[in-house]
């Protein structure tokens, strides 16, 4: 099952648009925009890492402007006797750069998506198994940590593996004249002061993770902080969006099996 | 009896403390643990210090080295910061190489220093394309029982300003270089960075400077960097969800933090008669 959006590309949204603080409904598409989610899919790169003898393969395709990851998910499976938790299931997330072997920074990524995606995921439900969650990166042209919790949140809706929460990531800069704008590309990025993204879950809206760097005001931060939560608010509405649009091309495709 | 209960359920057993208000080492949410500085303490390091919290123990080195700066950045300097968690300080670690923690711990203390700007690696420059400093920052956990990252930013802010480097000339056309150990100059840092961590136990109570217990025990940690009222860094990899009412209760904690450590620190440094 495939499902194409096809919007109008991100490079050619209108300038005015950066530094506009709240994204409207109409930009929302050039905002976020999925272009593919499917079934198990096999992958050639991050699942040659794995053995073959896994179940169930989820994966989905994140682009955010011109920012592009593939995430896969993996389980609830097997575990190394290593890993095993006997009171849940542990999540693991492996982040693939582009080109090379992960680094140090990457380690952080790392970390941040699987301890966010723990904290989502109702992982008491599968005790004694692995969630494994496979990240790998594409294209980098600004937001890729952002870009990347939402690849592996849509991954996670996608596996159906029972979840407390939604969760949606923003990334926004702020500039030499202490503007913030929202979603910054690469090059606005070269001209930052600071930049920083925050993750939300999506019943309170509350923080779930925030990396920043550079500095910045307590003002700046509650600032930053306010307009990435109200941008978070269209990426929730996106994700049901996606969900409604694959659940109707699956009714369509098998009219039996409607409930 | 306690410590049998302890065992068995370590969670019951922390939230019976955290209900009337305390936790079990005796301190309350937002008490921090008292901490030490000692610097200058390696003699063959050109900047060291020693940083105590609690029981956590983190030893900084500062090695100094010569070397040919980047092409694409030919008036800049190395600063190199490299955390060691060896089995020593903790069961957790296993030898062998660096585990996930020590390397986003180098991470965290990598981007803190450039985010901060308490060294302008230009200082570090000694002849434009030619020759530079780098400064290797060995960060060394002797006992890991929480808040690691606050006693890595303290024990290298601290090392920093205790740096001395000797003075040395470039000849750019001879390309000969001439060291002289005699004659040493300070390392000039501009900014000193503070970290505090805080951990969230059963999704709402904020424990201040948490131990490694409670640190393992609780669904989240977060750590702040403050710099002289502003901030360098607000980092949080995770767990559970924080109101904005509690985030600015953990700024407002780490600014007051930030205070008292910047004044240890000086106090020890003007010890040392520098």
């Amino acid at each position: 099952m495939v499902i194409r959006e096809h919007t109008a590309p991100g490079f050619n949204r209108p300038a005015e648009n950066f530094g506009n603080h709240v994204i409207s409904q109409k930009t929302m598409n050039e905002f976020y925009t999925i272009i593919d989610i499917r079934h198990n899919v096999t992958l050639q790169h991050p699942v040659a890492l794995l053995r073959s003898d896994f179940e169930f393969c989820f994966d989905a395709v994140c682009v955010q402007r011109d920012t592009a990851v593939v995430t896969a998910v993996f389980g609830p499976a097997e575990v190394k006797p290593q890993r095993i938790l006997i009171d849940k299931a542990s999540v693991e997330a492996l982040y693939r750069p582009k080109t090379g072997l992960p680094r140090v920074h990457d380690k952080m990524r790392e970390t941040l998506i699987r301890n966010t995606c723990s904290t989502a995921l109702l992982v008491t439900l599968h005790p004694r198994t692995s969630i494994s969650i496979i990240v790998q990166e594409m294209q980098d042209s600004g937001g890729l940590l952002a870009c990347a919790v939402n690849a592996a949140c849509l991954a996670l809706i996608n596996s159906g593996i029972a979840m407390k929460f939604l969760v949606a990531a923003v990334s926004c800069m702020i500039d030499h004249e202490d503007n913030i704008l929202i979603d910054p590309n690469s090059k606005q990025l070269k001209g930052s002061k600071a930049s920083l993204t925050f993750v939300f879950d999506s019943i309170k809206k509350n923080i779930m993770a925030c990396h920043t760097t550079g500095r910045f005001t307590q003002l700046q931060y509650e600032e930053s902080l306010l307009k990435c939560r109200n941008g978070s608010d269209k990426i929730f509405s996106f994700y049901r969006e996606i969900v409604r649009k694959v659940h109707q091309e699956h009714d369509r495709m098998s009219p039996t099996c409607r409930t | 009896m306690a410590t049998c209960y302890k065992s068995i359920h370590p969670v019951k057993y922390y939230r019976d403390f955290l209900a009337k208000g305390v936790r079990p080492d005796g301190r309350d949410m937002q008490k921090f643990r008292p901490v030490s500085i000692n610097v200058d303490s390696i003699k063959t390091a050109e900047g060291s210090a020693i940083v105590k919290i609690g029981n956590t123990v983190v030893v900084c080195g500062i090695k100094a080295e010569l070397a040919a700066p980047k092409a694409e950045e030919p008036n800049f300097g190395y600063l190199v910061p490299n955390v060691e968690l060896p089995p020593l300080c903790s069961p957790r670690f296993c030898p062998g190489p660096p585990s996930d923690l020590a390397q986003v711990s180098s991470n965290f203390i990598a981007e803190t220093l450039t985010s901060s700007g308490c060294v302008d690696l230009k200082d570090l420059c000694i002849a434009p394309e030619h020759l530079a400093w780098v400064l290797h920052c060995d960060l060394i956990c002797l006992d890991h029982d929480g808040s690691l990252w606050d006693a890595c930013v303290i024990a290298l802010v601290a090392a920093l300003r205790t740096v001395k480097l000797p003075h040395v000339s470039y000849d750019v056309e001879a390309e000969t270089t001439v060291v002289s150990p005699e004659k040493r100059n300070k390392l000039q840092v501009h900014n000193t960075p503070v970290a505090t961590t805080f951990a969230i136990f059963d999704d709402e109570i904020l424990l201040t400077d948490p131990t490694n217990e409670e640190e393992s025990l609780s669904s989240g940690v977060m750590t702040i960097v403050v710099q002289g009222g502003q901030l360098c860094s607000v980092h949080k990899p995770g767990g559970s969800p924080l109101t904005e009412s509690q985030l600015q209760e953990c700024i407002n904690g780490a600014m007051k933090r930030a205070e008292y450590i910047n004044k240890l620190v000086n106090m020890t440094l003007e010890s040392l008669g520098t």
